[in-house]
């Protein structure tokens, strides 16, 4: 009874995803939700029987001005103004560039639209360069269309850091924005410079609140001994409303907060969960290297969790926001990690405090990788994690360490820490991971990684997209190396995490693109689409007969185009007049196909479209064929 | 385009017994048509019948038996048409100026994949058909979609220089088994009778 007790809540929270069908999802912040899992469980084209070297690869770029660090978000079935309704998007670079482009048509390279908001500021840097300007990574809100974001902007050497909100239809700005930030310190001093700020942790939009958080704002901008962590909240819908401000270490220093660009976590609740970085803690007012526990909009702090360690982890730089907080579905727990390679489990409602030795908190702490060392490795701690409804994963990815995978036990709400189970390659570094799949449908896990096997730190390094059997690490599925030619990313963007949803991947580089990948071939969707078909027609005196085709989606989610369908087994004698082409790698090779221009961008559960089409019969053979229906990236 | 026609026809009436017997999807209506709107210079006007098999193929599960002609220049006797291939037609040659009328028997058994296709259109001397307000130049049309088919009726397309109205058809009923076969036999008897008087069949 205990068992199926403590599943419920996972099951719960697949119903609480289910806003819309699956299959056809929108990525509107960082890690894809709130909870920040990094896990899309609504993916209906990308399994474990597809992704492969042979059937999965670059599809096409988007090119940009600039490196992308900003992860790229999508919005479907977007009413373009002046195109109609389009899944785009997002991406913004380190030059103050921001671009709406078509998620899906490779033919339309050209942005719908684009802004610049300002000069960056230059630092000439590989890390981080070389400029600095949208760094950490926006967020949209659907009922307004609005997106929220930060841009570092060199006027004429005065450094300010801006939070926008612009509108998703044209890229203008709206709820009065631009602001310019600007902190308090406790001594009084009001400081808007912001040449060494770095907005880097992913901007959070809960109930109307925008919350944008910073490292090394420093009271006195010569010393780094002054650098803090503050958390801005602003209104939403009108940005000259500030409705609180949390600094870390306000009698003390450091503790910035940057997550390795992993986003601010929120419950359902708007509780905010944050990890900052080695810096001072009291207890009182000063919470470096801590997991803090902030009140919705006015940001007080309503807890904490501190290692007890975090007097070496501040002084060696070993500061456990570098992974940032992950709320698990389902339960009050979150766990968060850091450069030592130690992940922390905590209870959301009473993270623990400070640790006592050998005491009850943090609920459960664990070496998951060997970690970075005794000292400053500036790296991040890639995680994701898996909700699946019965067997949910974390996987870890340390840099030059295996990628690692660790059950999590829904009955004693633990991870089981001796169940690591490593892959067989070691990247100098790794970005983010995600997962995909179905829900928690056999066969439909995949977790998506992002490596370079060179150190990025001082130079540009090639970057591989990595693919694994997310109920088996060990299975590699596809990397990129495995075609350069056709697949090879480009540079490396460290933290960066590849977005997968709808059948596509898109992954981030530092060399002004963009990259796509997806299936090769349209998928058969013979088993989600049933195909009516109408009377034949002829127009007497011609041998051209027509018939109308009404597809409709059977399956429980939603099925994304573009779409075409096949002929399959036409007599000879009779040929498909508006035909595209001739199948070569989806349905059987050689098939007559027309494309369905006419069809939704997505076909919802039970929505159908009608396709015409129209037959030459030039002998007497009647007109019978099996019709293939293709959906999806890729060709037929 | 031409065949004996008494072998088709024989072979439509024991396609239509044996149907008969089994099929319990069946439709019957008459069709008043008004010709006197057409100028007889674009003339000699005929009547198209076609039907289409939704299987594609040929499944010679329906007929379609046409009996009772009135008007100037029709046949006699009945005609039929089978789906016995996936397309079969007939012309049906007469004088504009007055009313044509006759009824249509059929079967209307559904097929697997799409529905059979039974269609009138009206030709000119060039043999091209009239626009109709049917995108397919149909004057009546009926498809085999359910038990008991409805069939439509459209008129000249706007504008067209060779004006009609819509035929009028009757209500249809459904036609016991038994009727469609003596329908059949009188087919078989007629064309005996007069073979000479019958329209082609096309292919």
């Amino acid at each position: 009874m205990r068992h199926v007790t403590a599943r419920m809540p996972l099951l719960l929270y697949f119903a609480a995803l289910a806003t819309s069908a699956p299959g056809q999802v929108d990525v509107l912040t960082a890690q894809y939700e709130t909870a920040r899992t990094s896990s899309n469980l609504r993916e209906s084209v990308l399994k474990t029987s597809n992704v492969s070297a042979a059937t999965f690869g670059r599809l096409f770029a988007r090119d940009v001005d600039g490196a992308i660090y900003a992860s790229p978000l999508l919005v479907t079935e977007f009413n373009v103004p002046g195109v109609g309704l389009r899944d785009i998007v997002i991406v913004c670079t380190l030059t103050n560039k921001v671009y709406a482009f078509d998620a899906n048509d490779p033919a339309q390279s050209v942005p719908y639209w684009q802004v610049t908001l300002g000069a960056p500021r230059f630092n000439g840097g590989y890390f981080l360069g070389p400029t600095n300007g949208i760094l950490g990574t926006p967020v949209i809100d659907r009922v307004t269309n609005t997106i929220y974001l930060a841009a570092l902007i060199d006027k004429s050497g005065d450094f300010g850091m801006y939070v926008y909100a612009l509108d998703l239809s044209t890229g203008q700005a709206k709820f009065n924005s631009p602001q310019r930030m600007s902190f308090t310190f406790p001594s009084g001093a009001v400081k808007t410079d912001a040449a060494t700020w770095l907005q880097r942790a992913g901007l959070l939009l809960s109930n109307n609140v925008l919350y944008v958080a910073m490292a090394d704002v420093r009271e006195v901008q010569a010393t780094t001994a002054t650098q803090d962590g503050f958390i801005q909240a602003f209104r939403a819908n009108d940005l000259r409303v500030k409705t609180g401000t949390f600094q870390a270490t306000p009698t003390g220093n450091k503790g910035g907060i940057w997550q390795a660009g992993r986003g601010l976590a929120a419950d359902a609740a708007g509780n905010l969960f944050v990890s900052t970085a080695g810096g001072f803690w009291n207890g009182t007012t000063d919470f470096g290297s801590s997991v803090v526990k902030l009140a919705p909009s006015t940001l007080s702090l309503l807890g904490y969790f501190t290692p007890s360690n975090w007097d070496y982890l501040f002084h060696h730089n070993l500061d456990i926001s570098a992974n940032g907080v992950t709320l698990i579905p389902g339960t009050n727990l979150a766990f968060a990690g850091g450069k030592e390679g130690v992940i922390y489990l905590i209870n959301r409602t009473a993270p623990g405090g400070l640790e006592p030795a050998g005491g009850t908190s943090p609920v459960q702490r664990f070496q998951a990788s060997q970690g970075c060392g005794l000292t400053d490795c500036a790296q991040n701690l890639s995680t994701a994690f898996w909700p699946h409804a019965t067997h949910p994963y974390l996987f870890v990815w340390d840099k030059q360490d295996y990628l690692r995978s660790y059950p999590f036990d829904p009955a004693t709400q633990r991870f089981v820490s001796w169940g690591g189970v490593a892959g067989s390659v070691r990247p100098n570094r790794t970005g983010g991971l995600a997962v995909t799949s179905l829900g928690s449908s056999a066969g439909t896990g995949v977790l998506w990684a992002y490596t370079a096997n060179e150190d990025s730190l001082t130079r540009r390094v090639p970057g591989t997209l990595r693919a694994y059997d997310a109920s088996d690490v060990t299975r590699e599925l596809y990397n990129s190396d495995e075609n350069p030619t056709r697949d090879a990313p480009g540079y490396f963007v460290k933290f960066s995490a590849p977005v997968a949803a709808n059948g596509r991947v898109y992954v981030s580089t530092q060399t002004g693109k963009l990259q796509v990948y997806g299936l090769l071939c349209q998928t058969n969707q013979a088993a989600n689409i049933a195909v009516t078909r109408g009377p034949f027609r002829n127009i007497p005196g011609t041998n051209r007969f027509m018939q109308q085709l009404v597809l409709t989606n059977k399956a429980t989610f939603s099925i994304g185009g573009p779409f075409s369908v096949g002929f399959a087994s036409l007599p000879s004698g009779i040929s498909l007049n508006n035909a595209r082409g001739y199948t070569s790698c989806a349905g059987p090779a050689g098939t007559p196909f027309t494309a369905a221009a006419a069809a939704p961008l997505w076909l919802k559960p039970g929505q159908s479209f009608s396709l015409n089409v129209e037959f030459t019969r030039l002998t007497s053979s009647g007109i019978t064929y099996t019709p293939v229906v293709l959906a999806g990236s890729g060709a037929q | 385009m031409k065949i004996t026609h008494l072998k088709s026809i024989l072979r439509a009436a024991i396609v239509t017994l044996l149907g008969t017997a089994v099929a319990h999807a069946s439709t019957s209506f008459s069709i008043t048509f008004d010709t006197s709107t057409l100028p007889a210079s674009e003339g000699p006007y005929q009547l198209y019948f076609s039907l289409l098999d939704g299987d594609g193929g040929g499944d010679a599960n329906n007929t379609v038996v046409l009996s009772n002609w009135s008007c100037s220049g029709c046949p006699t006797g009945s005609l039929s048409l089978t789906d016995s291939s996936f397309f079969e037609d007939l012309y049906v040659p007469f004088v504009a100026g007055g009313t044509i009328s006759f009824h249509v028997s059929a079967t209307a058994n559904a097929d697997v994949t799409a529905p059979d296709t039974f269609q009138m259109s009206l030709l000119d001397g060039a043999l091209n058909p009239l626009p109709t307000t049917d995108p397919f130049a149909a004057v009546l049309l009926t498809i085999f979609d359910r038990p008991a088919p409805q069939p439509q009726g459209f008129g000249s397309a706007t504008g067209s220089s060779t004006p009609f109205a819509a035929p009028l058809v009757s209500a249809p009923e459904p036609v016991f088994p038994g009727g469609l076969a003596v329908c059949a036999l009188a087919t078989v008897l007629a064309i005996r009778r007069r073979p000479g008087r019958q329209s082609c069949r096309t292919e």
